[in-house]
């Protein structure tokens, strides 16, 4: 028994140690929130899947103009995020008829855009061990 | 980029010729054509003097103008004229007199750009030395082109925005039309065409989608829908029958490729490809017909109207190719050069078998506009400017009358206003500018419609100049 609470806590030890170890979290500070209503729609994306499917998602009820969330990454690496504000809550980002947006948006390192999302290499960053931070302003 | 900002500060210098060398610059208060593309002050206001002849008593009314007044910022100069800030002109018609007014339309283009002391956005034609990011068309909005007025208020409108919503009497900008969901931002083109039941038909084109808008008299949107264009066509303007919309496509398609450093950069010509026309039915918003013209290019059209075998009629100035876009409107921003209007005034037959044929009519010229109660239905006459002065063409002789100012002189478009009760197709006047520039100020002239060669019935000075316009409306008091 003894032996066995022993072992539980050696495994819980060495899994708290390598969770130390790596922490590919970013913390992503969002600023310009316009309205407190809606949801802040949140997405971490690889630079193969830059267009495809997230690797992280995070949706969070807005009840501030700036805010702070975390999402967690699979690994350290380089990605980028792709976010807006979900003012209507109906889940998907409103554009108009030829698909521009009308609901405010944002990426990461605020990479500017033209007619379009930006290229993942102006949004792209990396995320480390440690972690990284990120500070999407709205538009 | 700053090589190219230097040769064009040098070709500016220089000029085009030795002549134009001793013409230094802008400020200079040269009297040339280059008045017209100077910023005038923040605001305006004024009182025309009467110069010869009478206004008619009959003619009271607001005639508002548009056009791009702002040519520089922090020593830089705006590259291409569709992409100067608009500015509002009224000539409040009244009583004998005549008071002018002219505003910049507050939008979110010239904010930003006030507030950063620079120019700021890639627009139609004009990529500034430090552009910004383009998050929607709203953003290079310069709300420069034309005049609706609609609701008691005015809308500045631009090639592909949202319009802009002016008071009528103050001119401030009371902000952008909201149309709402899906149609927030959606382009809007600078020439909706007003029927004789008041309802507003307009299209707007962002690449090869095209909006189709229905708006009731008073704005409110009656139907929209969205077309996909067999080509991703630079298309200005428009024409409705009783039953259709004309959409006329010249092969100056979106195919450029590389990396535009504004709208028209993303257009190239092709001499080797048809002007595509679509016919569109107004109730179902699907295409009925599609006709194919030689390469043309074009701006503006006049009118449109079927007769009974389906036989669609229309006329428009054709050029020869897009050169005013890529290069005329950069040199008359640039000051290097002001040629004279290439268009030829052509009446185009679209019988019902999708065939096509052209005539073209005397003389070059620009600007068309005809009587607004015959938008749609049989016109006869069209009238525009030319080189110097103004002309009616006669559609069905082939004629033009023709009035010149006589040298120093940039005419704008003349506006046809009806006289109240008429049923005469040219009983009415026509309302239109001049700049003068030889004697430095732009003059208000008031024409018989029946009469173009006589002159104008009145004539009056501003005691200013105001830059060059595009397009205006008069509403009758
Ligand atoms: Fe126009």
């Amino acid at each position: 028994m003894k032996y066995r609470e022993i072992l539980f806590i050696a495994a819980a030890a060495a899994l708290a140690a390598s969770s130390a170890a790596a922490d590919p979290t970013v913390k992503v500070t969002v600023v310009g929130l316009k309205a407190n209503q809606g949801f802040m729609m949140i997405a971490l994306h690889s630079e193969q899947a830059w267009s495809g499917a997230a690797v992280a998602k995070i949706k969070v009820a807005v009840t501030a103009a700036a805010m702070t969330v975390t999402l967690a990454a699979p690994a350290p690496g380089r990605y980028g995020i792709k976010m807006f504000h979900d003012v209507n809550g109906d889940g998907e980002m409103a554009t108009n008829i030829v698909g521009f947006p009308t609901e405010p948006f944002g990426f990461s390192n605020d990479a500017p855009v033209r007619f379009g999302p930006p290229s993942f290499a102006d949004a792209g960053f990396d995320i480390g061990p440690n972690g990284a931070a990120q500070t999407i302003t709205l538009r | 980029m700053t090589a190219l900002t230097r040769r064009e500060i040098g070709a500016l210098v220089l000029g085009a010729g030795v002549a134009a060398a001793a013409s230094s610059a802008w400020a200079k208060t040269v009297a040339d054509w280059r008045l017209g593309f100077k910023t005038p002050p923040e605001t305006l206001d004024g009182d025309l003097k009467l110069l010869e002849g009478r206004l008619p008593p009959e003619l009271q009314g607001n005639f508002y103008r548009v056009g791009p007044a702002q040519f520089e910022r922090a020593g830089e100069r705006l590259g291409h004229w569709f992409d100067g800030d608009g500015m509002v002109q009224r000539f409040a018609i009244g009583d004998g007199s005549v008071r002018h007014k002219g505003r910049f339309v507050s939008t979110d283009k010239r904010r930003s750009e006030q507030t950063a002391g620079r120019f700021l956005h890639s627009g139609y034609g004009f990529g500034p030395k430090a552009a910004a990011e383009l998050r929607r068309v709203d953003d290079i909005n310069a709300a420069n082109t034309s005049i609706l007025p609609i609701a008691g208020e005015v809308w500045a409108l631009w090639e592909g925005g949202s319009p802009w919503r002016v008071d009528a009497q103050t001119l401030d900008t009371r902000g952008r039309q909201a149309f709402t969901g899906p149609l927030d931002g959606a382009p809007f083109s600078a020439h909706p065409k007003r029927g004789p039941d008041g309802d507003v038909w307009n299209f707007g084109v962002l690449g090869r989608s095209c909006v189709i808008w229905h708006l009731a008299p008073d704005g409110a949107v009656r139907k929209t829908k969205l077309i996909e264009l067999p080509a991703a066509s630079l298309m200005h303007d428009f024409a409705v029958t009783a039953k259709y919309l004309v959409l006329l496509l010249p092969p100056m398609h979106g195919d450029a490729g590389g990396e535009p450093k504004s709208l028209v950069d993303r257009y190239r010509w092709h001499a080797d490809r048809p002007l595509q026309v679509l016919v569109l039915d107004k109730d179902t918003l699907t295409i009925q017909r599609r006709h194919e013209l030689p390469a043309r290019f074009l701006y503006h059209l006049s009118n449109a109207w079927e007769d009974a075998s389906g036989t669609i009629r229309l006329d428009a100035f054709l050029s020869d190719d897009a050169t005013f876009a890529v290069k005329t409107a950069r040199d008359l921003a640039l000051g290097r050069a002001n040629p004279d209007p290439t268009g030829r005034l052509t009446a185009i037959t679209l019988p019902p078998d999708g065939g096509a044929t052209l005539d073209v009519l005397p003389g070059t010229g620009e600007f068309p506009r005809m009587n607004p109660r015959r938008v749609g239905s049989q016109h006869r006459y069209t009238y525009g400017v030319i080189a110097n002065g103004i002309a009616r063409w006669d559609l069905a002789t082939g004629k033009y009358d023709t009035f010149s100012y006589g040298p120093d002189t940039w005419s704008e478009e003349p506006v046809f206003t009806p006289r109240q009760g008429a049923t005469d197709e040219t009983d009415g006047w026509l309302t239109t500018t001049v700049l003068n520039y030889g004697l430095g100020r732009t003059e208000l002239a008031v024409f018989d419609a029946r009469r173009v060669s006589d002159g104008p019935v009145a004539r009056l000075a501003c005691p200013y100049a105001l830059p060059l316009g595009f397009h205006g409306d008069f509403v009758a008091a």
